[in-house]
């Protein structure tokens, strides 16, 4: 599990110790830092509530469960404790234990370090871990890769969960703007857990280009809602479109991955119904 | 992409990591969580960068030197490490310390708070001599010269007049292994005087006459039962090192018993919560130990092979076959009477609980922690039977220096051998080990005002060090009365980094130095290892790491603070200048000879001849073995010890070899010197004046235990032989509190209890200790309080001792016995009006008080709490709490207990509701009826002028801090006290 540790520490900011790690793994050595602080600071937060979370944002609920798993295993909760480093420790901590003990203790380490693979690591890190390989350079395109890789095997090692991760069972759908009002549909837009993909400055960088529009330097929310201002009809349907490629690609996720991978798809495939129909009628996002 | 090995990449992270810490280095350096925790690197500790938190929300990089050092609170010696500002050279804060083999880079809040007390704003800066009368709170500054050359004066004039034993050094917390016990030494002087026996004096006891050793390491981290009588998880000894290996523990599933009167931190963590009637413990654990021996439920090889069962036998039952079975059978017998039933009504407990606590106990088999220290060993009359009893449940499972079990404290521990060692003195002093009190297991040191006013002898030079016996010892308004008396106390001198109740009755204030401002060195039995810890004053090595050359701590200390080392060693050269008394040979540097010895010099001897491994681990980081204490602050010398009694003991010791009927073996050959010079005892030698070395066992001869036996010794022939033979083994003794020696009205108040954030005298100034904690109430449970009329939490009550009462606020609490109160110790500082603020208080956490004599009918009455005040440090503006407690030492008469000498805490009281015209703070005593009580307790004794079975005033063998020549054990022919005049 010693790989575990070193993932972790490979995403933290570059100096001696990843370069060191990078040249062990025989990745692309580590970039310069401020291309590190780009990807984790501005683009990917690598915090599970972010991606977990019905509001799409740190703390809340989804960071509260999370805690609460680290006291049931026995671990002192950090203050951030769906931190994706510590998360990645936490597992290598668990998984080393569990090969130390032996009978019914070994067995319940073993469950424990299962809750912690599904609930809190799977059930997002395989689309987190997509959307950064899209744009990340080869080193942390390499990382992405070879910690999915790695997931995927722990994921088939330890067999599916008995039923949904509890982040994703309890999650919500993108709140429809004709019941809910724009605002709670505009943020939803940037919580992962409801719309199935991850929507970075990036992307709303590359959308805005490709359809002419102009890209307000300010927060995401603030951004989108300048996008809709100026063309709702193009933006959903852009949006229509990220959401159709983003069930195509979770479809295309390993099946060891199930039932995480159908439950991503679903939303995705759910939104973008959703926006189809909203494209179709943008005069009723604009009223709201 | 390729298909990648997954398995095969984490074979060689594994394998890259192994190889790099095998070389001693960080693997994943970051300050990151990649090992759950949030240490710097060692391999940055030159230059540690962090953002200042201070300057938020501004990013200001500040550049930082970590010199590691140990927290100087509590005796845990804990690691931790000083951020030493790289541009103004000010030390910024203190955390753990993670290359500490003790405590692992964790700190509990008095470690942190070490900041506190250095930029204290009431701290002591300057050495102070006494301007009025003692007591009057009028200081003027004086040169280190002045008053080092007036107490060196005075004190080789005592040397050169015979008269030796008029001199004295009180030690409270003593923070390092043996230096300033081998400058008295070096003295001549048989002057020690620890303040153990208000404080562990009792448990030693119980341990020492089992195993040679007084004190327990127990591997609570490989426990599979951990039973405590204390409150180890929040505040007992070794608190923070043991805390977190019993959490380990518990974690692993270790069962956890705690025996405690109140519903303590530690409590709430049990699996079982016993609260005994206090003093009863003995026969609960007695009942267990029956549980083990009828069913037979312990380790008979163990006990076949490693108790004295044999000599039992032969001394107590001359008649019957000295085999085992039959020992097993008597065994059986002298225990029959300990049923559950019997416990149960002695301890007010359930007997249903009782056995399930024995059957969790007895499934433990080898890996049963225990562990006593003050608690109930503490408390009461025949106290020192709680450890004895306690220990006898691991020498029946055999959980004796097994994994999980309990070590002799000197198999875990590692006093370096220094480069001077003098002689022990030639001298017997009665002041500190009167003949009523042979047995006892340290310096008889609350005693003193006693003994000296029974005696009329007189000290000339009475050093009191990191020590406040006005505060903290039992009948405190008796020592103000010694210490103000010139006639008794020629000079008094206050070594303290901090204003104390004692110090404002001294003739010198001398300012030494906090947790970063000394060196000393330390080894505790904190786990199954062997370490050694280092405290150095860290803007020495921090100034040295930059290229000066520091000479004299006092260049870098705040004001002129000095350190000790270097303050016994100048006084020692100012004692005898030309060496004629033959004590500055043993302070001469053995580089430039006649010249003064250096720190550097003295510990860099250390460090490169008496600790195993070090220079080589030096070496391989290219540095010497001083430097790396330096740079590291800590060692470790082995880890996980072996049963060293299983030791087979090697043929060129046994030269001329004898084995007795016993199968003792003694020896011609000399004991080696090693590096360790851990106290050990010192069993008699046989007629022809061969040593113990061993035992023969099985047909092998092994190392033993350290006792007059060779063997644990279920059986003591020292108290048989001292006059004590009803306790000759494991038993119980009634308490001075016990039920039937109450009166109806009367309740057991428990007053030994610590807060777990702060510690005696030192921490009182330490700002965030002191927010945190700040008073101490009465603990009374609800039953009591109803009967009593307290209506709730905050009512005055008025407790009434056999010599006075104090006035507190009441805290009614279903986390307490029925019958039983409880006060902590911490709280209550004060200082007499008068005296000026600046000079003579510590203004966070002492009330000013207005004191009164009558006859020796004594007063005290709070005039204010504490407030709000202007200083350096802007937060003392802030403090908000005005309550710092009430000061219930002074109302308790002294309780010597006959054998081990501690003084039995526990007072049986009277709660009242406060009466008319009493105060919040109201403390009263009447010092002549102390003395009665205490010459009451002198009557329990059996002296070694009537019960010595050899002229001697000691069993030699006992364990004792300078132990003096064998002559000096000699009883005067007379049987008479001996005479002050050494």
């Amino acid at each position: 599990m010693e790989l575990f540790r070193a993932l972790a520490a490979l995403a933290l900011a570059p100096g001696p110790e990843q370069e060191r790690l990078a040249l062990l793994l025989k990745m692309p050595p580590p970039p310069a830092p401020e291309e590190h602080t780009e990807l984790f600071d501005f683009l990917f937060y690598p915090r599970a509530a972010v991606y977990l979370g019905a509001e799409g944002m740190f703390g809340g609920e989804a960071a509260d469960r999370i805690a609460g798993f680290w006291r049931a295993a026995g671990l002192e909760p950090p203050p951030e404790p769906d931190q994706l480093c510590l998360l990645l420790v936490a597992y290598a901590v668990l998984a080393e234990r569990e090969e130390g003990e032996a009978g019914a203790r070994r067995v319940l380490i073993g469950e424990a370090r299962k809750a912690l693979l599904w609930e809190h690591l799977v059930s997002w890190l395989p689309i987190y871990l997509a959307a950064l390989a899209r744009i990340a350079g080869p080193h942390h395109r390499s990382w992405a890769r070879l910690l999915d890789r790695a997931l995927i095997a722990e994921a088939e090692a330890s067999g599916p969960p008995d039923r949904l991760p509890l982040h994703l069972r309890e999650s919500p759908a993108l709140p429809d703007p004709r019941a809910e009002g724009g605002e709670a549909f505009l943020a939803g837009l940037l919580a992962p857990v409801r719309t199935g993909f991850i929507l970075t400055r990036a992307d709303l960088a590359r959308g805005a280009a490709a359809h002419g529009l102009g890209l307000r330097q300010a927060e995401r929310r603030f951004a989108l809602r300048a996008m809709l201002g100026q063309d709702a009809k193009a933006t959903l349907r852009w949006l229509r479109d990220e959401a159709e490629a983003w069930a195509r690609r979770h479809g295309s996720l390993p099946a060891a991955l199930e039932p995480v991978r159908g439950h991503w798809a679903a939303r995705a495939e759910a939104t973008r119904c959703l926006l189809a129909e909203l494209a179709k009628q943008p005069e009723v996002l604009l009223a709201g | 992409m390729r298909k990648l090995d997954l398995g095969k990449l984490n074979q060689r992270v594994k394998a890259a990591r192994a190889e790099t810490e095998a070389r001693g280095e960080t693997f994943y350096q970051g300050p990151s969580g990649i090992h759950l925790a949030m240490y710097p690197p060692k391999e940055r500790w030159d230059d540690w960068v962090e953002l200042d938190s201070k300057a938020w929300p501004e990013k200001k990089e500040r550049r930082f030197m970590l010199v590691p050092t140990t927290c100087f609170n509590c005796e845990s010696a804990c690691g931790l490490l000083a951020y030493v500002d790289r541009e103004t050279l000010q030390v910024r804060k203190f955390e753990g310390n993670p290359e500490h083999p003790g405590s692992r880079g964790r700190n509990c809040a008095k470690g942190p708070a070490t900041i506190n007390q250095v930029t204290d704003p009431d701290r002591i800066l300057h050495p102070l001599k006494r301007a009025g009368e003692r007591g009057a709170g009028k200081w003027a500054r004086v040169s280190w010269d002045e008053a080092l050359d007036d107490i060196a004066g005075r004190i080789r004039t005592a040397i050169v007049d015979d008269r030796r034993n008029e001199i004295m050094y009180h030690v409270g917390r003593p923070g390092e292994d043996g230096f300033t016990e081998r400058v008295l030494a070096a003295w001549g002087v048989d002057g020690h005087n620890s303040h153990t026996n208000i404080c562990s004096s009792g448990a030693r006891a119980g341990y020492h006459y089992w195993m040679g050793l007084d004190r327990p390491s127990p591997d609570h981290a490989e426990a599979k039962v951990i039973l405590l009588i204390s409150a180890h998880l929040e505040a007992g000894h070794y608190f923070n090192p043991h805390a977190q290996r019993i959490i380990e523990g518990k974690e692993r599933g270790a069962k956890l018993i705690v025996v405690d009167v109140r519903l303590s931190n530690t409590a709430t963590h049990a699996d079982h919560w016993l609260a005994p009637h206090p003093g009863t413990e003995p026969a609960m654990l007695l009942a267990i130990a029956n549980h083990l021996i009828q069913n037979g439920l312990y380790d008979r090889e163990f006990v076949r092979r490693w108790w004295n069962w044999q000599e039992f036998m032969v001394a107590e039952r001359p008649a019957a076959p000295a085999t085992f079975e039959r020992f097993e059978e008597e065994l059986r017998g002298m225990y029959a009477g300990y049923t559950f039933a019997m416990a149960a009504a002695e301890t007010g407990l359930d007997a249903a609980t009782l056995a399930e606590v024995a059957r969790l106990v007895a499934g433990a088999g080898t890996k049963l922690a225990t562990h006593n220290w003050r608690s109930a060993g503490a408390g009461n009359l025949g106290g020192w039977q709680v450890a004895r009893c306690l220990f006898l449940l691991n020498a029946l499972t055999g959980a004796v220096a097994s994994e999980g079990g309990v070590f002799p404290n000197a198999w875990n521990k590692w006093v370096a051998r220094p480069m001077y060692v003098p002689p022990h003195p030639e001298r017997w002093n009665t002041l500190t080990w009167p003949e009523q009190y042979p047995l006892a297991m340290n310096e008889m040191s609350f005693l003193l005002p006693h003994l000296m006013e029974e005696t009329k002898q007189r000290l000339e030079v009475y050093f009191t060090r990191v020590y406040n016996p006005v505060w903290t010892n039992p009948n405190g308004y008796a020592w103000i009365e010694m210490l103000t008396d010139a006639a008794k106390i020629g000079l008094h001198v206050a070594l303290t980094p901090t204003w104390s109740e004692t110090a404002f009755f001294a003739d010198y204030v001398l300012p030494m130095g906090h947790a970063s401002e000394r060196h000393d060195i330390h080894s505790y039995e904190t786990q199954n290892a062997q370490w050694i810890g280092f405290r150095q004053p860290v803007l020495r090595a921090a100034r040295e790491r930059l290229g000066e050359r520091i000479t004299d701590t006092r260049q870098v200390n705040p004001g002129e603070v000095w350190e000790e080392n270097e303050f016994w060693i100048d006084l020692s050269w100012r004692i005898d200048p030309d060496g004629s008394l033959g004590i500055r040979k043993f302070f001469e540097s053995q580089k430039a000879p006649g010249t003064k010895l250096g720190v550097d010099e003295y510990y860099g001897f250390i460090f490169e001849n008496s600790v195993p491994g070090l220079p080589e681990k030096a070496k391989s980081e290219g540095l010497t073995p001083l430097e790396y204490m330096r740079q590291y602050g800590a060692f470790e010398i082995t880890r996980k010890t072996d049963p060293v009694h299983e030791r087979e003991v090697p043929a060129e010791e046994l030269d001329d070899a004898r084995t007795d009927s016993l199968g003792r073996v003694y020896t011609r050959a000399p004991r080696p010197a090693g590096p360790n010079v851990v106290p050990l005892p010192t069993p008699a030698p046989d007629a022809d004046g061969r040593r113990l070395v061993g035992v023969a066992v099985d047909g092998a001869i092994r190392r033993g235990f350290p006792t007059p036996s060779g063997r644990l010794e279920i059986y003591s022939r020292t108290l048989v032989d001292w006059g004590w033979p009803e306790y000759a083994l494991p038993a119980y003794i009634q308490s001075h509190v016990h039920p039937d020696k109450l009166e109806r009205d009367q309740l057991v108040l428990i007053s030994t209890f610590r807060l777990p954030t702060q510690i005696h005298t030192r921490s009182a100034n330490a700002k965030w200790l002191d927010e945190l904690a700040h008073t101490n109430p009465l603990w009374i449970h609800p039953s009591d309080a109803a009967r009593l009329g307290v209506a709730k939490t905050g009512d005055l009550v008025r407790v009434e001792t056999e010599i006075g009462h104090f006035v507190l606020k009441a805290w009614v609490t279903e986390g307490i016995r029925p019958g039983v109160v409880a006060c902590s110790h911490h709280m209550g500082r004060w200082r007499p009006e008068g005296a000026s603020a600046a000079q003579t208080g510590q203004r966070q956490m002492m009330s000013t008080v207005k004191l009164d004599r009558e006859d020796r009918r004594w007063s005290m009455r709070r005039i204010a709490g504490v407030g709000p005040y202007a200083s350096a440090d802007p937060d003392t503006q802030r403090i908000w709490w005005k309550d710092v407690g009430v000061h219930q030492n002074l109302t308790f008469p002294v309780h010597p207990d006959p054998i081990s000498g501690m003084h039995c805490w526990h007072q049986a009281v009277r709660v009242r509701r406060a009466e008319a015209g009493d105060r919040y703070g109201d403390i009263f005593a009447d010092t002549e009826k102390a003395f009665a009580v205490y010459r009451k307790w002198v009557e329990l004794t059996r002296p070694a002028t009537t019960h010595s079975p050899d002229g001697s005033r000691r069993p030699y063998w006992l364990l004792r801090p300078l132990k003096p020549s064998p002559n000096a054990y000699r009883l005067p022919e007379s049987g008479k006290p001996t005479p002050a005049r050494g």
